[in-house]
């Protein structure tokens, strides 16, 4: 399995809290709010696109609204294999972490 | 992903569309940079020739995409360039959007192309007499050319004095022929134009009033058509509302019919209608000029006593209306902008030489794998071009901006009579002359460097390995050539701008002869309806003086035909008592007006000799004037001229006796300075036309509207117009000479930027591929000065060079601008000595500071580093 980038499993992350309605915009929203950072759309597209070539997310086209000009939005999901990237690096990060709580404390 | 971007910028024009619509530029922008970014690192630059045409197109792409990254690299560098190139674009963008406005289509309107002016013409005639057609004559043009125009109209100046809500305004307006608008092809905004039986006797009180006369005097009251307004003290029916801009000819306003003579009646030898007409279709102008000729020749035959010598003259309109002035004074900015731009190329391309060095090697590597020389030539333009393109896109806000400031900085009582002014604004036509220049630069600032990296010759590059203590010597001279060009092209500009702000500095604010702080003016026209009878005139001014003088805060008041700092004139022969007559054909003219008693004393004019005007001097005294000083010398050279007498005009006019010398004073900047001018009491020749000048203790501008209410308190219907200070006056009057000197001091101080960044940066380049020489000269026991002397000797012979001939350039171009602008720029040496003296020493200060530089570095460092 592919490891994750930092960023990567932060869209990623964004993408499943938002359930039905990851589309670029919340997620990009959601990535500022919790994780407290603006993030250049053009990047975000770029890991949205990059993470769906690598199989961790899937696309799927909504209905045409009109204030989008008449475009229609890109809802993403979260694969399987994406959900197991996250749980792999999760546990890993886990493991890392472990018995240094004393030292680096809750922020 | 566009949807996206329109998602949330409907959310953002929902709070603030304007700022939401840069928002999404910007984004837009970013977007597409990363992604021409993120293909352009995917292509590698073209190795092998093409075969097909698909594959040269697709070469083409991958050398512009390769282009983008090889500037992203360095993108200090590129900006530098992108930046130089993208003043000297926009400052070029914003001359041709005045030229745009102004000459490309200043007359919105749609029959424009179909449209001539005509007029008379005499041999050996003042141009002014001859501009315009007497009536009879003109009835007979349109007669007798109803087969080459679909229609002629003709057009009357009119001084209308409109009663508003509060006050009488003087308005600018002109009589019509029916269907004028008709035939421009303007549609009034609302109502209707003048109908045919509106240009009879009896039916003519109508009027259209402009779009801005109808916002400013009656609140855009729609219901205003239908109802009455005062004109000239008689009331008119407002029939419509002229288009918003529409202010033709000549800053009009409001426009009534045309009420011509009925025929028989009419006149021959006076002539003040101006004549228009519409070709008919499929009509050109040499048709309408070939049947014109003969209409004149026919009425030469029919009335030898008035029309013996005169002919007709055809032009297209917008030729006809053009300002003469104009033409070579933006032809001289353009001309200034194009050294700009031309300066900031020569700038990119010492930056491109010395980067052309610096990628030797990498071009001999990629010529030794077996790139063609034709292959890297065009990578090399190609990568200029993006450059251009880049610094057009970066220029276009500028250009926008600099044309907004051109277009909002001109007052807007100056504008009016400027047709095309309001409509100097970056358009399609604008865009895309910015981009010819973009490409047209791209090959002045690439050819060369690109020529000579391509033509390297490969061994050397590449055994020599970039090192090497000197340059060959006809690179030394390509770049030597660049600096002179510089310098000459800077001193030019710079010559050129400081002469004309000394001008025009000197002009406004220097001694005008009086004293024009603490003084307001004003300006009354007496309609000719109510005030034919001299002694009307005499009592209204006398009353107005009266009223003026009470105001209180005013201390003195004053009046002439014409104050100082209006434009205008009013020359006059004159014939000196004792002299043989005058050439009829080059009469000697004197600046001819006439004054109150008050007038001296109100603009603090001094007077030298004798006494000034009284109040005694009315129309039962004898005749006599004023004279200024340089009258007086012209005239009387080494004589008294008190007593002595001369009149103005022919034998007919009276002898007038000068009992006083005045001052000289800066009647308008136009006219040269000190013209010989005479004073005579306005009692004995009231003129309908009178400029006040009020002496105030405080602001005089505070006292604007007592003075305007004292005018109306003496005539209700007679309007006060341009009540302002004397210093705006002269301000406003100027304000064609302060647009050449702002501008010219804009293009001055970028040419001189320009220049002193490129003399800095060739010699600091040329010192840096000296250092090894340096430093074994310094090792070897070369001091300080010898080596500074070496240097130096070099920037000073450059230096020297371009000031030859940037000086020989400057000289002509003022001499240029001066013919254009009235001779009103003095070409005068401390000025030019001033200028090229302080470029020379910034010039050769460019040269000291890398010098100083290369001594400053250890000879071991140096001797180690290659």
């Amino acid at each position: 399995m592919a490891n994750l980038g930092e960023f990567e499993e932060v869209v990623l992350l964004a993408v499943l809290r938002l359930e039905e309605e990851a589309y670029a915009i919340p997620v990009r929203e959601e990535i500022r709010r919790r994780a407290r950072r603006r993030v250049a759309r053009g990047a975000l597209y770029t890991a949205l696109e990059r993470l769906e070539d690598k199989g961790l997310l899937s696309s799927r086209m909504g209905e045409p609204r009109p204030e989008r000009g008449g475009r229609a939005r890109r809802y993403f999901k979260v694969t399987a294999r994406g959900l197991a990237a996250l749980r792999a690096s999760r546990c890993a990060r886990l493991e890392m972490w472990e018995g240094l709580e004393t030292l680096l404390g809750k922020p | 992903m566009l949807g996206d971007l329109h998602e949330e910028h409907s959310e953002r024009a929902e709070l603030s569309p304007g700022r939401a619509r840069v928002w999404y530029a910007w984004e837009a922008i970013r977007l597409a940079a990363r992604f021409a970014l993120r293909s352009a690192k995917k292509t590698q630059p073209a190795v092998g020739p093409p075969r097909t045409r698909g594959e040269r197109m697709s070469h083409m792409l991958r050398d512009a995409r390769f282009a983008v990254r090889a500037m992203s690299k360095r993108p200090g560098f590129n900006a530098l360039v992108v930046a130089t190139l993208a003043v000297g674009l926009a400052a070029n963008a914003a001359i041709f959007s005045v030229l745009n406005g102004l000459f490309l289509r200043p007359l919105p309107f749609t029959n424009l192309p179909r449209l001539v002016r005509l007029w008379e013409t005499a041999p050996g005639a003042d141009p002014y007499d001859v501009s315009n057609v007497a009536p009879a004559n003109f009835r007979d043009w349109q007669a007798q050319s109803a087969g080459v125009f679909e229609r002629m109209v003709a057009l009357e100046w009119w001084d209308a004095n409109l009663r508003g809500q509060e006050l009488a305004e003087r308005v600018q307006g002109y009589r019509v022929s029916a269907r004028f608008f008709e035939t421009l092809g303007v549609a009034p905004e609302a109502g209707r134009s003048f109908l045919e039986e509106e240009g009879r006797p009896g039916a003519e009180r109508r009027v259209v009033l402009g779009h801005d006369l109808w916002q400013r005097s009656f609140g855009s009251d729609p219901g205003i058509i239908g109802r009455t307004v005062t004109v000239d003290g008689e009331a008119h029916v407002v029939v419509g509302i002229a288009p918003r801009g529409f202010h033709f000819p000549d800053g009009a306003e409001i426009w009534a019919p045309l009420v011509l003579p009925p025929a028989g009646a009419d006149a021959r030898d006076t002539h003040y209608l101006t004549a228009i007409g519409s070709l008919a279709r499929g009509r050109s102008i040499d048709d309408a000029a070939k049947a014109m000729a003969l209409v004149a020749r026919r009425l030469q035959k029919d009335h030898p006593e008035t029309n013996a010598a005169r002919g007709i003259a055809i032009e297209g309109l917008q030729r006809g209306y053009e300002d003469p002035g104009l033409r070579p004074i933006l032809g001289l900015w353009q001309l200034a902008a194009a050294l700009v731009l031309l300066m900031a190329c020569v700038n990119v391309a010492n930056l491109m030489l010395a980067r052309g060095a610096e990628r030797r090697r990498e071009l001999a590597l990629r010529l030794a794998l077996g790139a063609e020389r034709g292959q890297i030539l065009r990578q090399l333009l190609t990568e200029g071009l993006v450059t251009s393109l880049l610094a057009v896109a970066v220029s276009l806000p500028l250009s926008f901006w600099a044309a907004r400031e051109l277009r909002q900085h001109m007052p807007a009582e100056v504008s009016r009579f400027l047709p095309g002014w309001d409509g100097i604004r970056m358009d399609g036509r604008t865009v895309a002359f910015s981009l010819a220049l973009g490409v047209l630069a791209t090959l002045v600032f690439t050819l060369v460097p690109a020529l000579r990296a391509s033509g390297t010759a490969l061994v050397d590059a590449l055994a020599e390995g970039g090192r090497g203590a000197t340059v060959g010597a006809g690179r030394q001279r390509g770049r030597s050539v660049l600096v002179v060009v510089q310098i000459a092209g800077a001193l030019a500009l710079a010559v050129v701008a400081g002469l004309t702000l000394r001008s025009a500095h000197e002009l406004m604010l220097g001694p005008q002869g009086y004293d024009p702080d603490h003084l307001l003016t004003l300006q009354i026209t007496l309609p000719e309806s109510r005030y034919r009878d001299p002694q009307s005139r005499r009592t209204f001014a006398r009353s107005a003086a009266e009223r003026l003088s009470a105001i209180p805060g005013v201390t003195a008041v004053g009046f002439a035909n014409l104050l100082p700092g209006q434009p205008g004139g009013s020359s006059r022969p004159i014939q000196v008592e004792g002299e043989p007559a005058f050439d009829r054909s080059n009469p000697p003219l004197v600046e001819s007006r006439t004054a109150s008693p008050g007038f001296f004393g109100a603009l603090r004019l001094p007077i030298l000799a004798g006494r000034g005007l009284e109040a005694s001097d009315d129309e039962t005294a004898r005749p006599v004037a004023v004279v200024s000083r340089s009258l007086a010398q012209r005239y009387w050279p080494g004589r008294d001229p008190l007593g002595r007498r001369f009149r103005l005009g022919g034998e007919d006019a009276p002898w007038i006796t000068v009992v006083g010398v005045s001052g000289d004073v800066i009647q308008h900047w136009a006219a040269h300075r000190n013209s010989p001018t005479c004073y005579r009491p306005f009692a004995q020749d009231p003129s309908p036309d009178t400029g006040w000048a009020l002496r105030t203790a405080v602001d005089p501008e505070a006292a604007s509207a007592a003075a305007r209410l004292a005018v109306a308190a003496v005539d209700p219907y007679q309007p006060a117009y341009r009540v302002w200070s004397m210093r705006r006056s002269i301000s406003i009057s100027m304000i064609g000479l302060q647009y050449v000197a702002a501008i010219m001091a804009v293009f001055g101080g970028l040419a001189l930027v320009l220049a002193i960044s490129g003399v800095y940066g060739v010699m600091s380049y040329r010192v840096s591929l000296r250092t090894l020489e340096i430093g074994v000269r310094v090792a070897l026991g070369a001091s300080t000065g010898d080596v500074l002397q070496l240097t130096m000797a070099q920037a000073l012979r450059l230096t020297a060079a371009g000031l030859l001939l940037g000086g020989a350039a400057g000289l002509a171009a003022a001499r240029a601008l001066s013919a254009a602008v009235m001779h009103a720029v003095a070409v005068d040496g401390a000025t030019f000595a001033v200028t090229t003296g302080a470029l020379a020493v910034t010039a050769l200060l460019a040269a000291y500071v890398p010098a100083r530089r290369a001594l400053a570095v250890d000879p071991a460092q140096a001797l180690r580093s290659q």
